[in-house]
């Protein structure tokens, strides 16, 4: 059978932008990311076309980022360290309090962060060990261990002032 | 309670998440557990804090609510891909056409040789001797190429009479045949002729990509050029289906009551049609390489007066062309190549 591919579209679209957002942190670049995953899923036929197409994201996001880290290298290396400090000159809060959540992600084992990330996608147990490889009895520990960590990090990262107010939100 | 195994964090996330399934292990145990053992259930709000906390922290980080933009968009950029794909970079064909203009040289020169030494028996011998000097030149093989088949074209006329084939083809393509492309890689295009002619396999078009590589910078816009020179405003004023119009597949079939010609495995740029029933014309651009496009006139064989009509509206591209019977209609090409390649670039006219 064909997959319908314009329905897919529709009810994964948001979920995938979400979970590319993380990844690359950047919401233009998710939004390419995530058409770019679809032009790639076209011409395929997949069982699970919704897990199809974050495995697509995944490494494309993956991708991504080592091409950022090599431009960034890249940058300093011409600027002298200039860049990333125009860089920080533009941030706004909701850019700070999404960089304080990504430092609080780097912190997270690859594998734990995949499995929370799919879960915020809004996968369910059975999708994320498919997914991932994992056991399906190990999702709940995976996860619960994630969120603790992330919890945790979290904490840590956030400058002192700032944890009452946050804490309300 | 003492006897009985406290449940795990892994089993209390997998209860708040729903994700256990009902029976003995599973949900039923959990509640029952739960019920019993205050251990448990106060382990159990500390991890409900914690799921709800790592869950606001993750929705902190942003996108605000994102529009799905419509899939056509991404059928368009598919589309788009594609297109790209196609394009072979014109460095390697240039490398691959130099290669193939030294390797034609070598044998010419090797052939020559066994004319001039005269004796029967040598040509063996000749042979093997010249295929060890072109192992030798090919490292050079871009720099060297291009002088070489201009010399042969010269030196041609001379021995033409005892001249095989796939020679005479490398002599006639390397007469400027297109205006547009410079000299020097018109020797690489007799080369690539030639293989072209011995191995039906790799599509003649290839070629086209080395001698025109400014040209793949803007492909797209060449295309849109042609196509705005076919729809002159002058024929605005006449009637609709007086001017060239750009149509479906479908729709350029209906009006010409039969097949559009196309030339199977080239990326169709679209046709338009001017005119209608037996005087219609169809015009289908498509694309040979980078920057290179053959156009295909084509209307029904009874109907001579049509094309000179419509070949006005159209303009003058410049090329060669050829006019074929085909299908009960005559379709004439038109492209930047030499006359040989077209001819074979007509006779693989698709059978519908």
């Amino acid at each position: 059978m064909r997959v319908d591919w314009a329905v897919v579209y529709r009810e994964t679209y948001a979920d995938l932008v979400r979970f590319l957002h993380r990844k690359v942190w950047d919401a233009d670049q998710a939004q390419d990311l995530a058409q770019e995953t679809f032009v790639r899923a076209l011409d395929h036929d997949p069982e699970n076309p919704r897990a199809f197409v974050f495995t697509i994201a995944a490494n494309l996001a993956r991708d991504e980022a080592r091409a950022a880290i090599r431009r960034k290298k890249h940058l300093t290396l011409m600027a002298g360290g200039a860049a990333e400090a125009a860089g920080a000159a533009e941030a706004t809060e909701e850019n700070e309090r999404a960089d304080t959540v990504r430092r609080a992600l780097d912190e997270l084992s690859e594998r734990d962060r995949e499995v929370l990330l799919l879960w915020d996608a809004g996968f369910d147990y059975g999708e994320i060990a498919r997914q991932t490889g994992l056991s399906p009895g190990a999702i709940g520990t995976t996860l619960a261990r994630a969120r603790r960590k992330l919890v945790e990090a979290y904490q840590a990262v956030v400058p002192e002032a700032e944890q009452p107010r946050k804490k309300q939100v | 309670m003492s006897d009985v195994q406290h449940l795990d964090d892994g089993r209390l996330h997998a209860y708040l998440d729903g994700h256990l399934r009902d029976g003995t292990v599973g949900r039923d145990y959990v509640e029952r557990h739960l019920a019993e053992c205050a251990a448990c259930r106060a382990r159990l709000e500390e991890e409900r804090r914690v799921r709800d906390r790592a869950r606001a922290i993750l929705g902190a980080a942003g996108p605000v609510k994102v529009a799905t933009p419509p899939f056509e968009a991404v059928l368009e950029r598919a589309e788009r891909k594609r297109a790209s794909r196609r394009r072979v970079p014109p460095t390697v064909v240039l490398a691959w056409a130099a290669s193939l203009a030294l390797a034609v040289t070598v044998g010419w020169y090797a052939r020559s040789l066994v004319l001039t030494g005269g004796g029967t028996g040598t040509v063996a011998t000749v042979a093997q001797d010249a295929d060890a000097p072109a192992e030798d030149v090919r490292a050079g093989g871009i720099e060297a190429a291009p002088p070489a088949p201009r010399q042969i074209a010269q030196s041609a006329p001379a021995r033409a009479q005892p001249a095989p084939t796939p020679r005479e083809e490398a002599v006639v393509v390397a007469e400027p045949a297109a205006p547009a492309v410079a000299d020097r890689p018109l020797a690489n295009l007799a080369a690539v002729e030639a293989k072209a002619a011995a191995d039906t396999e790799v599509p003649p078009l290839r070629i086209a990509e080395a001698p025109a590589p400014s040209a793949a910078a803007a492909p797209g816009a060449a295309a849109e050029r042609v196509r705005l020179r076919a729809a002159p405003p002058a024929a605005a004023a006449d009637l609709a289906e007086q001017s060239w119009r750009t149509v479906t597949r479908a729709e350029a079939e209906r009006r010409l009551g039969g097949p559009v010609a196309m030339i199977p495995g080239l990326p169709s740029l679209g046709t338009s049609v001017f005119g209608t029933g037996d005087a219609a014309v169809a015009r289908t651009l498509q694309v040979l390489g980078a920057g290179l496009t053959i156009e295909l006139l084509q209307q029904r064989a009874a109907a001579p007066a049509a094309m000179p009509q419509a070949g006005r509206a159209m303009g003058s591209e410049p090329g060669q062309s050829l006019t074929v019977e085909w299908e009960g209609f005559s379709v004439t090409g038109r492209a930047l190549v030499p006359a040989d390649s077209l001819r074979r670039l007509l006779s693989r006219l698709h059978r519908p």
